[in-house]
């Protein structure tokens, strides 16, 4: 990694978290092949903790995860409903005890479109702010419960 | 009816059923282990798989590795691609041994079934990225599918480590079974061993022993010890051979009670001496012939009691010698010795003494001596008066004979009428009167006489009779058969007699047959030589056979045929005196047989 990339990233980086801190939503993303339409907290949390495997259609669900800033904050504490270190615990019981790892985490919002994009089953959140690629679509959420 | 038993069958049964047991504790502990060994097969697969995913997992991660690194320029060079097929090739070897090894668990074969396709999708991807210059190498893609692989493979990991635990303690806990089941085992068979044993003891134990008994009594010599049958086995058999043995013995052996018993009973002093003469045993007549307790008898001497010393006397013969009591009275005994060892076989250096008391016996013998003088005295007396009375008797018959014959010499023809026929009559009386004596002289010299036993020629002898017979009767038609050879022992004079008398009987009692019949022969009757004189005259009844050899006894008239009437009688005192045996079968009109044996033995 060169320094230009490094600064790129830093900047980058920056930036996004200055468009985090302004807009706090997310949305959830899928491949554009995907043929669902929406999806329940309920469904998200059974996807992000690996319980539901497959999709209606069969694929395999790929849930991509963020790595840790205001984002994944947000994700954990509107969807999941915990706290990071508390997932990380999970994680970590996951892995002793059912032999599951926890879903990769991407950095930037593009890496994240990127994987969905390349994957049919995969899903992925990234900032509202964002502007989607042409093979990702949103998945619309039901509803948050409150 | 009680099934015959025997040992050896018992013995079979008790070797089957021990047999039997050792043969289900093995089966016992081969089912007891069995659990554990097919565990510990699991086991051993298990631990196989795990490792075998272990090495999967580390060629999947470095495969994955070499990968990204290859991938850094989005395209992979040949070289590249030669390695990851080799790693690939790799791969799929261990998921072929992985899935062969875990047929058996489904949840983990199905695991690394989907850990397979994850891999083949995830080659397939990178193929197509690194392939196509169209698409970019997506790493987190790369990432995400190996993760899953991964995640898969640890899934079986846990699994296996999960089972192989729970199966692990399955087998440690029971690991003692097999040792429980085989201790168990083997005290039921330790215990049913010991009973069978315990049977077979007792089956034999009480029957030998007493067998044992039985014999120990047998030894000491009660021969009516006899063993209890207690079963119909083979000691049974043992205990029943040895009643009879047992039975034998005591018929054919006689115990001491029985020889002591007989001891007592006999008539005769019994004395067992030791080599030097010394009383050891006596019966109970000893004890009462000689006056002594049977305690002082023992231990005495035979010197002390008998005259004679019984070292001197030769064994197995009868000495004749005085005895005395304790008193001092003196017996006279008849003595003899004889050494028991001849008698049983044993060097005892005993001896064997029976004293019999002949005192009776010895009065009686001198009383019938006496006897025999008086007898023989008395005897000589009678037959010296018979001789002197017929002797004497013969002196005033010859005067009556002479002065009778003179008178009918003298005065024979003055005599008138009858009275010549009288005196003829007293003639003839006094005539016969003088033959009657000469016969009980003869028959009194015949009993007196000396003899002087020889070898006789009886043929020639009875031969001469004959002529002489024939010439005082030349017209007398006889048939005489005389047997030749014939040979006694005899007195010549005496035996002259006895022919003549029995060969002129036959002569004479034929003389009313027209052509007699005279056999003089010799024949075997019951072992012994018998002489015969056989005549086919007038014969007689047997009732009155008895009185044939009577002095004076006939059985014709004088009329009918003339004689004495001592001529049997002599024959019969000259064949007593030969120690033979006279006798006489006769039919009225059809003849006699006269028998007779001589035995005197030469002088």
């Amino acid at each position: 990694m060169t320094l230009r990339n490094c600064i790129i990233i830093i900047t980058i980086m920056l930036a996004l978290q200055i468009a985090l801190a302004q807009s706090d939503d997310i949305v959830f993303i899928v491949n554009a092949e995907n043929p669902a339409e929406k999806l329940t907290v309920a469904e998200i949390r059974d996807f992000y903790f690996k319980r539901k495997r497959r999709w209606n259609s069969g694929e395999s669900i790929r849930f991509m995860d963020r790595t840790n800033g205001p984002l994944r904050e947000k994700f954990l504490k509107k969807y999941i409903n915990k706290t990071t270190s508390d997932v990380e615990l999970f994680w970590i019981g996951q892995k002793l005890y059912s032999g599951d790892s926890a879903p990769l985490k991407e950095a930037s919002d593009s890496t994240t479109m990127r994987f969905v994009g390349s994957l049919k089953g995969a899903i992925g959140y990234v900032s509202e702010a964002t502007v989607l690629r042409k093979n990702v679509k949103v998945i619309k959420v039901e509803s948050v419960e409150e | 009816m009680k099934q015959t038993k025997s040992i050896t069958r018992s013995l079979t049964i008790t070797i089957a059923v021990i047999s039997l047991l050792l043969l289900l504790e093995v089966i016992g502990i081969g089912l007891a282990s069995r659990n554990t060994l097919e565990g510990l097969t699991d086991l051993h697969r298990m631990i196989q798989v795990i490792n075998q995913v272990r090495n999967l997992r580390q060629v999947v991660a470095t495969r994955t590795q070499f990968l990204k690194d290859f991938a850094r320029d989005n395209k992979a060079s040949a070289e590249e691609a030669v390695i990851l097929d080799n790693i690939e090739k790799q791969a799929d070897d261990l998921f072929v041994v992985c899935l062969q090894l875990s047929t058996a668990h489904k949840e983990v074969n199905s695991l690394i079934a989907e850990a397979q396709k994850g891999l083949l999708e995830e080659r397939a991807l990178s193929r197509k990225m690194l392939s196509d210059p169209n698409s970019i190498f997506e790493s987190t893609v790369i990432d995400q599918i190996i993760l899953e692989v991964q995640d898969s493979l640890g899934k079986v990991q846990l699994v296996l480590s999960k089972d192989s635990d729970a199966l692990f303690e399955r087998i440690f806990n029971s690991r003692f079974i097999p040792l429980i089941v085989a201790v168990v085992l083997a005290l039921i068979f330790l215990v049913f061993a010991l009973f069978m044993g315990y049977r077979l003891k007792r089956q034999i134990d009480l029957p030998i022993k007493n067998l044992i008994q039985s014999t120990k009594q047998l030894a000491e010599g009660n021969l009516r010890a006899r063993a209890t049958i207690y079963d119909v086995d083979e000691i049974g058999l043992l205990a029943h051979a040895f009643n009879a043995m047992a039975g034998t013995l005591e018929q054919s052996t006689v115990s001491r009670g029985y020889i002591e018993s007989i001891l007592e009973s006999m008539f005769n002093c019994i004395l067992v001496l030791d080599n030097k003469g010394t009383i050891l045993t006596v019966n109970r007549l000893t004890v009462q012939t000689f006056g002594y307790s049977k305690t002082e008898l023992i231990g005495l001497s035979m010197k002390a009691i008998l005259h004679e010393d019984v070292e001197l006397l030769d064994p197995n013969s009868n000495i004749e010698t005085d005895a005395y009591t304790r008193s001092g009275r003196k017996f006279p005994v008849l003595v003899s010795v004889a050494d028991l060892d001849e008698q049983a076989k044993m060097p005892s250096n005993l001896r064997v003494c029976v004293i019999q008391d002949i005192s009776e016996s010895k009065r009686l013998e001198s009383e019938i001596k006496e006897r025999n003088l008086a007898l023989s005295a008395a005897n000589q007396e009678l037959e010296a008066f018979s001789y002197s009375v017929s002797h004497d008797l013969r002196a005033p018959l010859r005067i009556i004979d002479g002065f009778s014959q003179a008178l009918v010499e003298d005065a024979g023809d003055q005599l008138q009428g009858e009275a010549k026929v009288h005196l003829e009559r007293i003639r003839a009386g006094v005539q016969r009167m003088g033959q009657l004596i000469d016969a009980v002289l003869n028959l009194s010299r015949l009993t007196r006489a000396a003899m002087t036993i020889v070898d006789l020629d009886l043929t020639s002898m009875a031969k001469t009779i004959i002529a002489e017979l024939r010439g005082l009767e030349p017209n007398r038609k006889a048939e005489v058969i005389i047997q030749e050879g014939m040979h006694a022992n005899g007195d010549l004079v005496l035996m002259k007699v006895t022919l003549e008398n029995l060969i002129g009987n036959a002569w004479k009692y034929t003389s009313k047959k027209e052509v007699a019949q005279i056999e003089f022969g010799q024949t075997m009757q019951d072992g012994l030589e018998v002489f015969y004189v056989k005549d086919n005259g007038a014969g007689f009844d047997m009732n009155y056979a008895k009185k044939l050899f009577t002095p004076f006894q006939r059985l014709h008239t004088q009329s009918e045929f003339s004689g004495t009437g001592i001529g049997l009688a002599s024959v019969k005192r000259i064949i007593h005196r030969h120690a033979g045996t006279i006798w006489v079968e006769s039919v009225v009109g059809e003849g006699t047989t006269f028998y007779f044996t001589l035995a005197a033995a030469p002088t």
